[in-house]
């Protein structure tokens, strides 16, 4: 067996502070303690994973949020965002993005400015004053913020060319400090629809980027963001896009492969427990990851992910929804080899775990 | 002896039960709705049959001829008089109905559709993706089918089918709404090809969609739904058997009306009540159907509801075993014992026993075991024949079987010192929860653990019981020896540290003991080393360090000297100060990080060295060697430990009224509006966060001064503290300090009444005294609203603990379900049941965390080992740490 290659490249730099005539024995040594330290066959690793990450999951505290390098700024660790993980919930709690800038940006505050400004998503409703609803004229008039309008580098005349753009059915004219938006043949709750539609235009930024914060770390500029748009944000030039950071792990599996799901998950699972200085293995939470990812997509550790994927009826039949398992495997006339582990359980047999696995075969000897 | 011939079920088939095969496992066709005649005797022919099986003792079956226990029971079936649909397939019933020809009955897609969804059928069964293909043949076949009325193969027209729930379907032809019986849907699925049910997900030979509507009724065996005798002498029979006379008699009735020529009404209510039974015998829970009920208003139990939940049979019965051969009692503490025994008291020896097989070798021992009978300790309960008979042992009969002892006999005799039995205690969450430990039968009612093991239990002795296991079989007494016994699990797999050593008084005595200053004299220390249960080669380097002593002119033993007596002669290893050199202490004091339980970095190092035997040997030597010495030095705990002198008190009140005033100048200028603000936080946010701010200021400003300054460092509290045995130094600052903000959900204390918490506040007052900040500390006494205040995140985290504990289980169990099978081979790669590769090298390296130091192997001790030239050393005396440790893999 040879030594993996981390370890092989820390024994060779180690062995040079050896005297020459000991390095030999230093690398026999090693590849002797190493080999002892293999798991063995048949060890249930999957349970003992389990094991090790539940027992301190008790610890965990259910209701508790954390800085991230600021205190505006909180981000849900503990148990909830466990479960996030664990479930693959497409809708996270506290979706945030942490954006670096290009080496020959990065501390330079003007362009993260420029940069965070360029991001945030900007819609009617922020940079409108107030709103006017007419019914005899059946039209909208919006009073636009002048002075926001300017603080975050937009005009009047670019705002108006959006509206009228985005409105195509509608009249829209311009009257002063203020866009007017006429709908002839609306009835009035529809108006009202109109309305409401017409605040949730996005006039500028990113889609799904409601705010960001400038963070000072060392002397780096590094953008926070509430909400997440990866593919997006990746194309900006100024930033690094090998840098940039979410936690939304559906949409790194989306844009960035399975494989870098995976690795965020490992990731952010250390994380979560690191954070309360309960520690586990990454071993135990790199099985989990590879689980979660393994067909190829981020599947939850649910009746509907991961456990629905099995192919022994009597496995998903004992976690949830027995009947249906039973009535849709009897449906598809399916056969089953009772090779797992519930099934050699349920039907009394040893089951393929630990000493389980194992046959002894004797030669016998001839006499 | 009995032969038995074991067999492997190699797999099972799940299938739909066709009305042929129901006829042909049944061994009764029940026709006659009464169970018993007058004489109690079970009519023929009637749901008691016993042709379907035997359950009361004595009894012979009719049909196999085995008595009650050894035969499995029986099917029978009852003819129905008109098909009634299964109401767990209505669904798949009304699917199948909107996407098949009425006329020809194919599929309603054209060839090539069917040949596409056939190939990638093909592909996901050999797969075996299950729910994919449920999913697949949802989305692609049936929904795809529903959408067209007239058939591509025969353009036909369909006509309209509606569905109402539970069971009803009904068709429109030519604007006209009727009702569609069972027997017309039967016969359209009957034409369904081969072919096409394959593309519907079916699967020819084993599942018939025209099997979904019943013809036949399986009934199940006696022996699934036994009846019971009350005491009153009445018989009461189970759920199932009071439903399936409901359909018997419902189904005879309704045979009868027909046969009769009665008007279609009577007909179709027959029918329609027929249906309703078979409906709730299957399940009682449809939703739009009245749950069937006893006459005393419970409603009856069906066969879904014995299957489903937690209590259902699949996770009640079939998961979960209960055993014989076990015990269970309340703990108590014994360090005089080792590590990887347990004290069982002599009633529980009694009654748990171990089988012993008699040899020409063992017969004379055996025979004095059975002569001192059950009652008499070590004695033996029962014997067992070489026919496989087993014959209790009593006072009486005592000599009789004693005489008639030969080889070949099993005697289960009492347990005895030595004997392995698997101890454990509930909540398992993990596999240290259980160990196994050589039995050690002691006076006394309870178990006796040493406390060491108390951390991986996570047992204390304020009344909790453990349960013992005797396995029964020499393979599973090799199992608990081999792999389950302690010393094998004294590292914990999470996170590869050990988890056993020192606690509570260990630590504290081990750190006075190793003081540089501390001087033991000579005749002290022989006295604690013996205690400590030194061995001969401890007993060895004391004399060694007493006549080194001597030679210098001292009449004592360091601390230092003392502690070394338990350490391996070779052991050279340096730890931040702490510095042994051959196995004796030279610098350092020996803290909690070196020998605490889940610590433990010295007791790390001798196992993974010296070998499990000589850490677990070590660990229990110094853990009394601790307490001894804890004795000696004697430590007391008191309120006198935080006197602290007056100027100390001023101090700190200074610091609170400091703390205070920077508030009340923070909180004017909040009001006046003068607070600089933070992008996306509102302007009480940045107030109260700052305020905050200076409250934790504060505190850590007012312990850290207490602790500096202050605080006696030489109480018993301290020393606790300090070491690491018990408490935190930062119990201080609530002790002598103040308690701080009592935060409630992240934030103050925000409720009760409006504009304030309680009514003795002002109203509109935005500061953090009166929302949850108290300057009181526990010395001193808390105000009465303090205490309120304090009580707040109390009882929040008494709630947040309950959710928790169900919400952790919950993952428990969804991701043990999810990786359980998932096992390493032995080249390395992680795979499950199927044989699928998870992991192409277990966690990238192959190494188990169990076997290393921390998670990675520590290459500085393999240097210095080298350097040492050691390991040359140990392998000359033949140190046993290969052969002792397991695991060792062969290049």
């Amino acid at each position: 067996m040879d030594l993996p290659k981390k370890l092989r490249e820390l024994v060779e730099e180690k062995s040079k502070s050896l005297p020459e005539d000991l390095r030999d024995k230093f690398v026999e040594k090693v590849r002797e303690e190493y080999e002892r330290r293999l798991v063995e066959a048949g060890e249930p690793v999957g349970l003992v994973a389990a094991q090790s990450i539940s027992e301190p999951t008790t610890q965990l505290v259910l209701k508790s949020f954390h800085y991230v390098g600021m205190r505006e700024f909180q981000v849900a660790l503990g148990l909830p965002r466990l479960l996030e993980i664990t479930d693959a919930r497409k809708r996270i709690k506290e979706k945030y993005m942490k954006i670096h800038l290009l080496d020959e940006y990065k501390n330079n505050r003007e362009i993260a400015e420029k940069v965070a400004r360029k991001i945030v998503e900007t819609r009617v409703e922020d940079i409108m004053e107030k709103m006017e609803f007419d019914i005899l004229d059946n039209s909208i008039a919006i009073y636009l913020d002048k002075k926001y309008l300017e603080k975050i580098g937009l005009t009047f005349e670019g705002v108006y060319n959006i509206l009228k753009r985005r409105l195509k059915k509608f009249e829209v004219e311009k009257k002063g400090n203020k866009i007017i938006i006429t709908a002839k043949n609306l009835k009035p709750k529809e108006l009202y629809i109109l309305k409401e539609n017409i605040k949730k235009i996005q006039i500028s930024g990113i889609r799904g980027i409601r705010q960001v914060h400038l963070q000072k770390e060392g002397e780096e500029w590094v953008i926070y963001t509430n909400g997440s748009n990866l593919r997006e944000v990746m194309r900006i030039p100024e930033i690094d896009y090998r840098k940039v950071f979410t936690n939304d792990i559906h949409e790194i599996a989306k844009v960035l492969g399975i494989e870098a799901a995976r690795r965020v998950i490992l990731e952010e699972m250390i994380k979560i427990f690191e954070t309360y200085g309960l520690r586990i293995d990454y071993r135990h939470f790199s099985i989990v990851a590879d689980v979660l990812t393994w067909y190829g997509e981020f599947m939850g550790i649910t009746r509907y992910g991961v456990i629905a994927e099995k192919a022994s009826t009597l496995s998903r039949a004992a976690f949830e929804i027995p009947i249906k398992n039973f009535i849709n495997s009897a449906m598809l006339g399916l056969e089953d080899d009772v090779s797992s582990v519930i099934d050699n359980l349920l039907v009394n047999q040893i089951i393929p775990l630990g000493t389980g696995v194992f046959e002894v075969y004797y030669k016998r000897r001839e006499k | 002896m009995t032969e038995i011939t074991t067999k492997k079920i190699g797999g099972i088939i799940y299938s739909i039960a066709s009305p042929d095969l129901i006829r042909k496992i049944s061994a009764v066709k029940i026709i006659v709705p009464e169970l018993y005649d007058e004489d109690g005797a079970p009519v023929r022919g009637g749901l008691m049959d016993p042709r379907m099986g035997v359950i009361e003792p004595g009894q012979v079956c009719e049909t196999c001829g085995k008595p009650a226990g050894r035969c499995p029971g029986h099917f029978g079936y009852i003819e129905l008089a008109r098909p009634v649909i299964h109401i767990l397939y209505v669904s798949t019933i009304k699917d199948l109905l909107s996407a098949v020809c009425h006329n020809c009955g194919r599929v309603k897609l054209t060839e090539e559709e069917i040949k596409k969804i056939k190939s990638r059928i093909d592909k996901l069964r050999k797969q075996k993706r299950w729910s994919r293909l449920s999913k697949f043949v949802k989305k692609y076949v049936y929904s795809r089918a529903k959408k067209r009325s007239t058939c591509p193969h025969c353009n036909y027209t369909n006509p309209k089918i509606e569905f109402n729930k539970p069971y009803y379907f009904f068709i429109e032809e030519g604007g006209l709404k009727r009702k569609m019986y069972p027997l017309e849907i039967r016969s359209i699925l009957e034409k369904i090809p081969d072919g096409d049910l394959y593309v519907l997900g079916f699967h020819p030979t084993y599942s018939r969609p025209e099997w979904l509507i019943l013809t036949v009724l399986p009934v199940p065996p006696v022996t699934v739904r036994p009846s019971i005798v009350l005491e009153s002498g009445e018989r009461a029979e189970d759920d199932l058997t009071h439903k399936l006379v409901d359909i018997v008699r419902t189904n005879q009735r309704l045979k009868e009306v027909i046969t009769t020529g009665a008007p279609q009404v009577v007909v179709e209510q027959l029918y329609d009540l027929l249906q309703y039974h078979v409906s709730t015998y299957f399940y009682n829970n449809v939703a739009g159907l009245p749950k069937a009920i006893h006459r005393s208003g419970k409603p009856i139990k069906s066969i879904v509801e014995r299957l489903i939940g937690k209590e259902g049979i699949i996770r009640y019965n079939l998961l979960g075993k209960r055993l014989n051969n076990s015990g269970r009692a309340v703990i108590s503490p014994d360090t005089k014992i080792r590590m990887n025994e347990i004290g069982v008291p002599y009633e529980v020896a009694k009654v748990l026993t171990v089988p012993e097989r008699v040899t020409e070798y063992n017969i004379e021992w055996l025979r004095k075991l059975v002569l001192n009978g059950p009652d008499k300790y070590p004695g033996a309960n029962y014997v067992e024949n070489t026919e496989g008979k087993r014959l209790a042992i009593t006072n009486d009969n005592k000599e009789t079987v004693a005489s008639l002892l030969k080889p070949g006999w099993i005697v289960e005799r009492h347990l005895m010192d030595g004997d392995i039995v698997i101890f454990g205690r509930y909540p398992s969450l993990h596999r240290m929860s259980w160990f196994g430990h050589y039995v050690r039968v002691l006076p006394g009612k309870t178990f006796r653990i040493h406390p060491g093991v108390c951390t991986p239990y996570n047992a204390d002795f304020d009344g909790d019981e453990m349960n013992i296991y005797v396995p029964q079989t020499e393979e599973s007494r090799a199992e608990a020896i081999l792999l389950m016994e302690l010393s094998n699990h004294m590292i914990t797999p999470r996170y590869g540290e050990l988890i056993m050593g020192g606690i509570q008084e260990v630590v504290t005595g081990i750190y006075l003991l190793t003081q540089d200053d501390t001087k033991i004299p000579i005749n002290q220390a022989v006295d604690i080393v013996y205690k400590s249960n030194a061995d001969e080669e401890g007993l060895e380097r004391l004399e060694d360090f007493i006549n080194r002593a001597k030679s210098e002119g001292r009449d004592y033993l360091t601390g230092k000297e003392v502690f070394s007596v338990f350490l391996p002669k070779d052991l050279s290893l340096t730890i931040k100060d702490v510095k042994i050199v051959n196995g004796e202490l030279k610098e350092g004091v020996i803290s909690s990080e070196m020998i605490k339980s889940e610590k433990g970095k010295l007791f790390l190092y001798i196992y993974n060295y010296y070998g499990k035997e000589k850490a677990l040997k070590v660990i229990e030597r110094i853990f009394l060697l601790g307490i001894c010495y804890q004795y000696l030095h004697g430590i007391t705990c008191g309120i006198g430990d935080f006197d602290i002198p007056k100027e100390a008190k001023e101090e700190i009140d200074r610091i609170i009224e400091e703390a205070k005033k920077e508030i009340d100048v923070l909180y004017e200028k909040y009001k006046k509006g003068e607070l600089e603000g933070v992008v996306g936080r509102s302007l009480r946010d940045v107030y109260v966060d700052l305020s905050q701010k200076k409250i934790a200021d504060a505190l850590t400003a007012a312990g850290s001064l207490l602790i500096k300054k202050y605080i006696r460092k030489d109480t018993g509290t301290y020393i606790m503290a300090y070491t690491g045995a018990r408490g935190k130094l930062t119990d201080v600052y609530q002790i002598l300090g103040f308690l701080g903000q009592q935060a409630f959900r992240g934030g103050l204390v925000e409720f009760g009444y409006s504009g304030r918490n309680l009514s003795i506040f002002k109203k509109g007052y935005d500061h953090p005294i009166v929302k949850g900040w108290v300057t009181s500390n526990f010395s001193k006494g808390l105000k009465p609203w303090e205490m309120f205040f304090h009580a707040i995140p109390g009882r929040d985290a008494l709630m947040d603990v309950a959710i928790r504990t169900s919400k952790s289980g919950y993952l428990y169990r969804r991701l043990s379900h999810s990786i359980y099978e998932l096992i390493a081979f032995d080249d390395l790669t992680v795979r499950d049941s199927k044989g699928r590769i998870i992991q192409f090298i277990y966690g990238g390296d192959g190494m188990f965390p169990q076997k290393t130091e921390s998670g990675t192997l520590d290459l500085e001790f393999i240097v210095n080992e080298v350097l040492k030239g050691l390991s040359d050393k140990k392998d000359k005396d033949g140190s046993s740490k290969k052969t002792k440790r397991t695991g060792r893999r062969k290049k």
